[in-house]
């Protein structure tokens, strides 16, 4: 289609220059006189960065300015990889309200209704009124592993925010459900799913809490139930799969593929990533053991106290994504009633803000996220509260770029400034996690090759850069 | 400004956690070994062959080797100066739902028997080291009682500071929490299920086992064809009734809250319908108009203590329960169901005294040996005995009197609770929360020791 395109439009000659192989398909581009923190390597001064077809083909003060690209004087400016967020819904259109809820059972009026009536007829869903066991229903149960991420980006004009802070890609899926469903890996790109795509099968995310569409479960205990019921059936349905080929498909009934197991499989035969959201010094217990009960290999989206699970995490080799929140574990320590009193609080997130130190000094590959974020709390600002509690300068621009891109499945891809990775790169007037530097802002953002002047209106994003 | 509040916080983080008591990684590893330890000339209460004065306990790796009134510590183990002391077995709680994270209920099914308390035990909750300051060194830690048969239960000593897996104790049979009357019925109303009337919770459990019948028949349906060489896919695990199996096979102990007779005898009549053993009726306030059939049918009763009327259910609740059980031979437990009330246990169990004028040992038998005979660890805890757990609580004189108090809970010869050092850490945790809150002015003195519940 592009290629159509670029028959009629481009002048022979150029057409020519297009497919001999040291021309980009896209436009090009080349920022010079850099400094150029790499993160895979040490700090670059006066250095060029070459960028072609999305993708970053060259760094060094000796880099060759291809011809036909675009040259952004970076002089006196600071490039950096674009932040890694290790979970987030960005891209994401906003969870709709009251999904699922079971009939009888909190839900709307007219499921109130229809399940009045089935009481009436003394059945529900085939199923007899009278069958205590009726509750355990699979449609509000939050098992949504037939959910598939990337079939649900629509991204909005929102992501500018987001992109102008540096965070340039991120793991993504919906914040709901004990299995929230296949997550993909995107770039904070437009203008639609396919160009902000790098994995569209990126794992599957899980949280081992009530899915809160009332209904079954209701309790943290039932959360766990769901999760290992349903890994039973995935686990049986493969047996089924199993013995259905080597039966040769003769002599027995084809398996029962049910669309919420079925896309399990790959989990359990270790051909996808393991994310369990935890943030508590329990939760991340209980998702350690629970991964072990199914043979997973854990990644941690949270964190929040991590710092007391690190003999457990070490233990189980598993990935670690912080969230940049710090939030205290809040009401429900302490006992029944009334929540803890402000000096626990104020220990709690003092020790929240310790945790990055921590898994840095114990060697826990760790990222960052930005789930749970406030509107008041920026990324770099968060970063820099680690920072004061130990977090190496070096160690936080790893644990933002990295780390994070190593941990979601895409460290040879994302992460740092080198050649053959993914063109995503921040420009900006300095070095922002240097100590005692708040003055530091950015000027331009590249993703994937795309080039964004920061606080400029989306019409305006594609002019020159100054040159 | 904010450096002074950021090194104020790193020095809180510090203060805090020994705010909490909880022990360091050092310490935890120590504390996972069981201990020697020899205490001295204190009054021993057995619970199975009375008071011993003057009388010494002699412990190694956890257990306790000997008893008498002159031993002597080997080379290397620590003792105790038991003189004006009081030593007691550890105390177990037979009803708690203490450390349960997440919600204690399933409440949406009637029948939750797929859930787990093992998987959601808190071992950092306070609450199990505001226990150790009240004796208590095992409790039994129950779902709700919201569900006609709720999930499986867990045996927890209370090894504060150390994982879930050190705390279960080892080999205790598992257990399963059923729940009688008003409690499952009135709350299936809120979620919209079936049962809402008493004789549906019969129904409830009455269908449950026919369903757990089916699907025993469906697996030893599926094994038979697969001895056959027949290829046949295997039937699906349903986690909500393999308790229910268990049960039926006699490898899950049946643990029923119930309050009044007519649910007991209901109970009991489905126990001999479907062939299972009620190991131990919960409250059971009216047990004793049922005490002929509870004890044919080999049944404990853990009840409380007093409380009357505090339900439409407990009307007919009286405080001689458990001396009326105990006088026809049926073993009775006083319990706590409660975070707080399992710190008095020894209270309530002098009240057994007080009303049913039983023995000593009786009495103390209903917070140490009868419930661990409920859980079917009383081969191991729950007396003073050579070759049992050296699990203690010592206190400060006798333990039924007015001013008892817990000065030191040791579980396998380690201790886990010493009143000297708690009341050290409280200075500091007031002086901590003062420097927040300095409206607040916690006292810095001995607060004379009213409990552990700082």
């Amino acid at each position: 289609m592009r290629s159509a395109i670029l028959w009629r439009v481009l002048p022979p000659l150029a057409l020519a220059a297009l497919l001999a192989p040291a021309q980009c398909p896209r436009q090009s581009y080349a920022f010079t006189h850099a400094r150029v923190i790499t993160v895979s390597g040490a700090p670059l001064s006066g250095a060029t960065v070459v960028v072609c077809n999305g993708m970053i083909t060259a760094v060094g003060a000796d880099a060759a300015v291809p011809a036909d690209a675009e040259v952004v004087d970076a002089t006196g400016l600071t490039i950096y990889p674009g932040f890694v967020d290790g979970f987030s819904q960005y891209g994401l259109p906003p969870a709709p309200a009251g999904r699922g809820a079971a009939p009888g059972r909190g839900g709307s009026p007219q499921a109130a209704i229809a399940a009045q009536a089935a009481e009436i007829a003394g059945t529900l869903d085939g199923v007899p009124v009278n069958d205590p066991r009726r509750y355990i229903d699979p449609a509000a149960s939050g098992v949504d592993s037939d959910r598939v991420t990337a079939d649900l980006l629509d991204p909005p004009s929102g992501l500018t925010a987001v992109r102008d802070s540096g965070v340039l890609a991120t793991l993504v899926a919906p914040a709901d459900g004990i299995f929230k469903g296949e997550a993909a890996l995107i770039n904070l790109r437009g203008p639609d799913a396919a160009a902000m795509l790098i994995e569209p099968h990126a794992g599957e995310v899980m949280e081992l809490t009530p899915a809160g569409r009332g209904g079954y479960p209701s309790s943290v205990m039932g959360a766990v139930a769901v999760y290992r019921q349903t890994l039973l059936d995935a686990q049986r349905l493969a047996t089924e799969i199993k013995m259905y080929r080597q039966a040769g498909q003769r002599g027995l009934p084809p398996p029962d593929y049910d669309p919420k197991t079925l896309p399990l499989l790959p989990l359990l035969q270790h051909q996808e990533a393991a994310y369990f959201v935890a943030s508590d010094w329990d939760a991340i217990l209980r998702a350690l053991d629970l991964a072990k009960e199914f043979q997973l290999q854990p990644t941690i989206v949270g964190a929040t106290e991590a710092q007391k699970a690190i003999p457990q995490l070490q233990a189980a080799h598993a990935g670690v994504l912080v969230s940049l929140a710090f939030a205290p574990a809040g009401a429900g320590r302490g006992g029944r009633g009334g929540g803890p009193s402000p000096a626990i609080v104020a220990a709690q997130r003092a020790e929240a803000e310790s945790t990055p130190a921590a898994l840095a000094k114990a060697g826990v590959p760790f990222g960052f996220t930005t789930m749970g974020l406030t509107a008041n709390q920026t990324v770099l600002a968060q970063v820099k509260l680690a920072m004061d509690k130990g977090l190496s300068e070096s160690e936080a621009w790893e644990a933002l770029t990295l780390h994070a891109a190593r941990i979601v499945g895409a460290g040879t891809q994302l992460g740092s400034i080198e050649p053959g990775k993914i063109a995503n790169l921040v420009v900006a007037t300095g070095d922002p996690l240097a100590a005692g530097d708040s003055t530091v802002t950015n000027k331009w953002i590249m993703v994937a090759g795309d080039l964004f002047p920061v606080h400029a209106a989306p019409a305006a994003r594609r002019g020159s850069p100054q040159r | 400004m904010r450096t002074a509040l950021l090194s104020l916080c790193l020095a809180a983080a510090c203060i805090g956690a020994a705010s909490q008591a909880y022990p360091s990684p050092d310490q935890a590893a120590t504390l996972a070994q069981p201990g020697d330890m020899l205490i001295q000339d204190a009054t021993v209460m057995t619970a199975t062959h009375g008071t011993l004065e003057h009388t010494s306990i002699l412990v190694r790796a956890g257990k306790i080797t000997a008893i008498g009134p002159s031993l002597s510590a080997p080379a290397g183990v620590a003792v105790v100066d038991g003189k004006g002391k009081y030593v007691i077995p550890g105390i177990i709680d037979e009803h708690s739902h203490t450390a349960v994270d997440g919600g204690v209920n399933e409440g949406a099914p009637s029948i939750s028997a797929m859930t787990r308390i093992k998987d959601v035990i808190n071992p950092h909750d306070v609450n199990l080291y505001r226990q150790l300051a009240g004796g208590v060194t095992i409790i039994h830690i129950f779902h709700g009682s919201a569900n006609e048969i709720g999930g499986e239960d867990a045996v927890v000593r209370l090894k504060w500071g150390l994982p879930v897996d050190e705390m279960l104790y080892p080999g205790a049979p598992q257990g399963i929490k059923f729940a009688l009357g008003e409690n499952p019925k009135q709350t299936a109303n809120p979620h919209g299920r079936y049962p809402a009337t008493r004789q549906g919770v019969n129904d409830a459990i009455r269908t449950a086992f026919l369903q757990a019948q089916a699907y025993k028949k469906q697996w030893d349906d599926y094994h038979a064809a697969v001895a056959r060489g027949e290829p046949v896919y295997p039937p699906r695990t349903d986690l909500n009734l393999e308790p229910l199996v268990g049960i039926l096979d006699g490898k899950i102990l049946v643990h029923s809250h119930s309050y009044v007779s007519a649910e007991i005898q209901a109970l009991i009549d489905d126990s001999d319908e479907f062939h299972f053993h009620i190991a131990t009726l919960e409250h059971c306030l009216e047990a004793y108009k049922l005490v002929n059939e509870i004890k044919a049918h080999n049944i404990g009763c853990s009840t409380f203590a007093d409380d009357w009327s505090y339900k439409e259910e407990a009307v007919d609740g009286i405080a001689y329960n458990a001396a009326l059980l105990e006088q026809k031979g049926v073993r009775a437990a006083i319990n706590s169901d409660d975070d707080g009330r399992a710190r008095r246990l020894y209270m309530d169990a002098a009240k057994v005294i007080h009303y049913g004028n039983v023995s000593e040992q009786t009495a103390l038998q209903t917070i140490t040996l009868n419930p661990a005979w409920m859980l079917g660890i009383d081969k191991t805890v729950g007396s003073i005995d050579v070759g049992k757990d050296a699990d203690f609580a010592i206190f400060n004189g006798d333990p039924f009197g007015p001013s008892a108090m817990v000065v030191a809970t040791i579980i396998d010869g380690r201790v886990f609770f010493d009143r000297s050092q708690d009341l050290a850490r409280r200075k500091k945790v007031a002086e901590y929360e003062n420097l927040f809150q300095p409206g607040l002015n916690l006292s810095l003195a001995d607060d004379g020791g009213h409990g552990g519940n700082q």
